[in-house]
């Protein structure tokens, strides 16, 4: 197998290489936003008590 | 123009000229394109995260966020949450497709999908956009700098530009994404320290708390705005929905970004790269809109300039309006000190304090009045100098310095990114793809060289001619946004409408392209108000639709 083909094999292989901490990229891309949604949250309740 | 110690200048130049030196050692022996141009796809997650940063991170987001912080309060933060679900979609679809293909740009990608047409035409937009937006990166941040430290604007220009070309040509992406770890880690050092003696300073005066709350009463901490209103610029709806298509459009088909992780070891690097951004991305702003608001609170107890940009006030000082405006001035030093005083004695009632806010801001703008009156060309909108001007003054020395390497690392590490996307975009989609195609790879390596020096000698040419035009920047600006939607339609119909083909789309494109621009002259003649985010949404929605209905009419005439 020439390089090429190791490294194309490599990057499509990658394709279903799992992240770290997570079983697949769903559960990441899950917790992404469930992240942002707790910032929103938490900026709804900084403006709500701080808000003029 | 203020004068800087040698600590501050040897802090300045000396974090510079590392970051330059480290650039061309990390990156030298480029020997072919795609070491060149892909930094030989070597880059880890947390290389990818911290370049994608570093390249939207311009100096004026440094310069600017904190004073729009300062005058209109948290709010911009909103503009980055379509950013996380942005980041989804392209790691999602966006990227698997790119690495199958193995392409260098992302314009290469839509002539594999359509035709080689759609590929020039949006190579084509990208380099318009990008190219005159390249001198804007270097000229905006240049005209404040120049002013503060006391260099000639040109100067400034050059001095920027030329350190940007000396690693960007030597080492190509990997001198970029090697230096913007750099520019990353000395923008948060800085940041973080200018924060730090914002909150020790607030905490000695009235407690950190206390503070914030009277931020809160002074309408600074209001960061969701719910009310949908498409003429106004920031809200949560704008945010989340033009927003989220303004990101996909810049993350997912802009080559300055797309290139940061093109260059990633493996499909598993580069996407975590983007998720390390979706995460971090709006914290970030959130800091430095913080900061923002923390200069606000330190200005409540120091005397603020009654106009933020000194060479206006020298201005209008060497005027015949010069008596009016010292007395705006001494006026405007009793409201500061009544204020204080309330605030010091504890005093949080809205309508005391904000009565008196209020004033100081009338004289403010009658200030404004006062500099045009003395000179018509001035530009009196100082938003860009509060937070420099903070930094300038009371800031001790050495952070001075380090504070300055922030801003020129931020101008650097986008102009960067922009030079290295723009040599790409011309030697692989347009020379190598059109004009020459029996070049070898050194022949190819050379190009893109030339092109990285070409494109930054043009963006320095660009910076130092707006000067001397009115208007330039925000031309540029809105240049960019009237094609980033077009572009992005193209690119989502690639990806998920698979039955329309090349001749469809571009015809789709270019219709779209005719119909923003149409809709942009009736926001200038005020006919209509749709906020700008709004055309990231419109555009790629029409591209869609005229894609399907050109598609069906082919396909009919076809039959």
């Amino acid at each position: 197998m020439s390089k090429e083909q190791e490294e194309m094999s490599k990057s499509e292989g990658s394709e279903h290489e799992a992240p770290p901490f997570f079983k697949d990229w769903k559960g990441l891309y899950a917790f992404v936003l469930i992240f942002e949604l707790a910032l929103i949250l938490l900026f709804v309740l900084i403006t709500q008590s701080l808000g003029s | 123009m203020t004068n800087l110690g040698w600590v501050d200048w040897t802090v300045l130049l000396g974090t510079l000229i590392f970051i330059v030196a480290y650039g061309v050692w990390k990156s030298r022996g480029s020997k072919n394109i795609k070491g060149y141009l892909l930094g030989d796809r070597s880059s880890n997650w947390w290389t990818i995260g911290l370049s994608v940063m570093a390249t939207q991170a311009s100096a004026i987001t440094f310069l600017s966020t904190p004073g729009q912080a300062f005058m209109e309060g948290m709010g911009f933060v909103q503009f980055y949450f379509g950013l996380p679900l942005a980041m989804v979609i392209i790691s999602a679809v966006f990227i698997p497709l790119y690495y199958k293909l193995k392409v260098y740009t992302a314009y290469e990608f839509l002539e594999n999908r359509f035709n080689n047409k759609t590929r020039l035409l949006t190579a084509s937009l990208f380099l318009l956009q990008r190219g005159l937006a390249a001198g804007i990166t270097i000229y905006a941040p240049a005209i404040i700098l120049s002013q503060i430290i006391g260099w000639s604007l040109n100067f400034t220009i050059l001095f920027i530009g030329i350190m940007v070309i000396i690693y960007t040509v030597s080492g190509g992406t990997k001198a970029v994404s090697q230096t913007h770890k750099q520019q990353m880690a000395v923008i948060f050092i800085g940041m973080f320290i200018a924060c730090a003696f914002l909150v020790n300073f607030i905490s000695d005066q009235i407690g950190f708390s206390e503070g914030i709350k009277l931020a809160g009463s002074m309408g600074k901490m209001e960061v969701i705005d719910w009310n949908f209103d498409p003429s106004s610029r920031y809200n949560i709806w704008s945010g989340i929905i033009g927003g989220l298509f303004l990101q996909l459009s810049y993350f997912g088909t802009d080559q300055s970004q797309v290139q940061r992780y093109l260059g990633g070891r493996s499909l598993k690097e580069s996407r975590l790269g983007l998720m390390f951004n979706a995460l971090l991305k709006i914290p970030m702003q959130f800091f430095i809109l913080f900061v923002g608001v923390l200069v606000f609170l330190f200005y409540q107890f120091v005397l603020p300039p009654l106009h933020f940009n000194q060479a206006n006030v020298n201005d209008v000082k060497a005027s015949e309006y010069a008596v009016e405006y010292e007395e705006l001035e001494n006026l405007h030093r009793d409201l500061h000190d009544q204020k204080r005083s309330l605030i010091l004695e504890g005093v949080r009632s809205e309508d005391q304090i904000n009565n008196l806010a209020v004033k100081e801001i009338a004289l403010m703008d009658r200030g404004k009045e006062l500099i045009k009156q003395a000179n018509p060309l001035a530009e009196t909108q100082d938003d860009d100098y509060i937070f420099i001007t903070y930094v300038i003054n009371y800031l001790p020395i050495g952070i001075v310095g380090l504070l300055l390497a922030v801003i020129f690392s931020a101008a650097m590490s986008s102009t960067s990114a922009e030079l290295n996307a723009l040599a790409s975009t011309a030697t692989v989609d347009i020379y190598k793809r059109n004009i020459n195609q029996k070049g070898d790879d050194k022949h190819y390596l050379a190009s893109s060289k030339w092109f990285t020096f070409l494109f930054g000698a043009f963006a320095i040419a660009f910076a130092a001619l707006a000067s001397l035009f009115d208007n330039l920047i925000e031309a540029v600006n809105i240049l960019g946004s009237l094609f980033y939607g077009t572009i992005l339609g193209v690119f989502l119909v690639a990806f998920f409408i698979k039955k329309v083909k090349g001749n469809a789309v571009f015809i789709a494109a270019i219709i779209s392209q005719l119909f923003i621009i149409a809709l942009y002259t009736l926001n200038r003649l005020e006919i209509i108000d749709i906020g700008y985010l709004w055309y990231n949404l419109i555009a790629p929605a029409m591209v869609v639709l005229f894609s399907l209905i050109g598609q069906a009419f082919i396909t009919s005439e076809n039959k």
